[in-house]
């Protein structure tokens, strides 16, 4: 069994050189001739104004959170899915589906409340936006 | 954009104080010809008096006018602008013309009247210079901002280079043009 | 660390020049810079009868990423500086195809006060192609003499 990860090892080796070598081929070939007017950003030829990092919009956080949390939730009953067939054989398997429907349940409380302030639709519209300002209030 | 004597004549009757004659009464387009200081007045009173109504400013054009004698002397006469208003009821339009003089050529801006007015006199800024007083936004619209001179006079003078780049290509055919050979 | 450009005259290395030149010229990304009517003529080189594409000419729309520009129409003055910072923003090694009357010597307007007489007063070129406008199938020849002066190229000498 062994020998089997001998030849991953060795496929995964192959694949990294590959990919460093010909990064290196190109870097020792292509031409290298930085000067100011070629590193300026590119604005349409143009000469740049202002900054390029700029504000965005605060609904890719809040969208980034939840998908974490749900991320989380998926990652951890997946092994149960694995192995639910041995607990059905060991006859624990009502006890299992049990905790697992409990586990979901307390995370599908907090699905119900970011639904319920507005988080998950991603065009605000006024309702949502009153909605949380009761909230806070 | 139907031009007809009769809404010339009516517009020349209900400026009246103001004096406007009508110039080209044969032709296709009859212009009625003001003084450039009552250009808002007569505007105002285009777009706002019910018998007349115009809502639309189709153009506002710009000429220098000159005198060209035969050695190519060019002897500058002034400048004339022309506003085109039309009206959307009956789509009829009149054309209101101006003249103006010679040295710094200036007239009122109508662009709180008519949005659009500020390209067209921007326009005529940039490649007649004339000056429009009280304009909201009087700078050079199709040239470079750095360009020195007014293209569309007759006394145009073009510099050797602008900014480096030279304005005239040596003639690289020159060897084999017929008649140098 | 380049070698671009770096072996002396004296070193021969004629397959790897060879195979170097052949990947090159078979893969020129060229620059949309479509000023006016020969704009239409380039997009119809685009199109699928005249497809400049299967010549591994790809458009970009950014100098970052493409090794040819095709300027195709009239350069004014205004826009000349703008095409100046363009053409030093792409990396080399860049190629130039100036299409069209107007971008080769000013063309129709070449008498008008807002026109550059030829774009070379402002980068070099490396192929003039005339016409007004050229034909699509022009534009190929173009880029074909082209990838014939990439394949002569000598990548690595000096």
């Amino acid at each position: 069994m062994l020998r089997e990860y001998g030849s991953v090892l060795i496929f995964t080796l192959l694949s990294i050189g590959f990919m460093f070598g010909m990064l290196f081929v190109s870097k020792i070939i292509r031409p290298n001739r930085p000067n100011p007017m070629k590193n300026s950003p590119y604005e349409c030829g143009e000469v740049p104004v202002g900054n390029a990092w700029v504000n965005f919009n605060i609904r890719y956080y809040i969208l980034a959170l939840i998908f974490l949390l749900f991320d989380v939730e998926i990652v951890l009953i997946l092994p149960v899915a694995v192995v639910y067939k041995d607990w059905i054989n060991n006859g624990t398997g009502l006890i299992a589906l049990i905790e697992l429907m409990l586990f979901v349940a307390i995370l599908l409380v907090a699905l119900i409340y970011a639904w319920g302030r507005g988080d998950l639709s991603w065009i605000k519209g006024y309702k949502s936006s009153e909605k949380s300002e009761t909230n806070k209030r | 954009m139907k031009y007809s004597i009769d809404i010339c004549e009516k517009l020349v009757q209900l400026v009246s104080p103001v004096s406007a004659e009508i110039i080209q009464r044969e032709s296709k387009m009859p212009i009625v010809k003001i003084s450039a200081q009552e250009v808002r007045k007569v505007i105002q009173i285009a777009v706002s008096n019910p018998g007349l109504k115009f809502n639309f400013l189709n153009n506002i054009s710009g000429t220098h006018l000159t005198e060209i004698s035969e050695e190519g002397d060019i002897k500058s006469r002034g400048f004339a602008l022309l506003y085109v208003l039309s009206r959307s009821d009956d789509f009829s339009s009149v054309v209101i013309g101006v003249d103006l003089p010679d040295l710094n050529p200036s007239v009122d801006s109508i662009d709180d009247i008519f949005g659009s007015a500020n390209w067209f006199e921007r326009e005529i800024y940039d490649l007649l210079g004339v000056v429009f007083n009280n304009s909201c936004d009087l700078r050079r619209i199709m040239l470079p901002d750095d360009w020195v001179g007014h293209p569309l006079r007759k006394d145009f003078q073009e510099k050797s280079s602008y900014n480096g780049i030279p304005t005239t290509r040596e003639d690289e055919l020159a060897a084999v043009r017929v008649d140098n050979l | 660390m380049s070698l671009y450009q770096e072996l002396p005259d004296n070193v021969f290395i004629t397959s790897i020049d060879d195979v170097l030149g052949w990947s090159r010229k078979h893969s020129l990304w060229w620059m949309v810079f479509g000023l006016a009517c020969c704009s239409i003529e380039l997009m119809h080189t685009g199109g699928p009868r005249a497809d400049i594409e299967r010549f591994g000419a790809a458009p970009r729309g950014t100098p970052r990423q493409s090794d040819l520009i095709i300027i195709a129409g009239t350069l004014t003055y205004k826009m000349a500086s703008r095409l100046k910072l363009l053409y030093e923003q792409m990396a080399e090694p860049r190629y130039v195809i100036s299409m069209g009357s107007c971008s080769n010597c000013g063309g129709l307007f070449s008498s008008a006060y807002s026109v550059v007489k030829g774009v070379d007063q402002i980068i070099p070129v490396d192929i003039y192609l005339q016409g007004c406008p050229p034909r699509p199938e022009a534009l190929l020849e173009a880029l074909v003499a082209l990838q014939g002066k990439v394949q002569k190229e000598k990548f690595l000498r000096k």
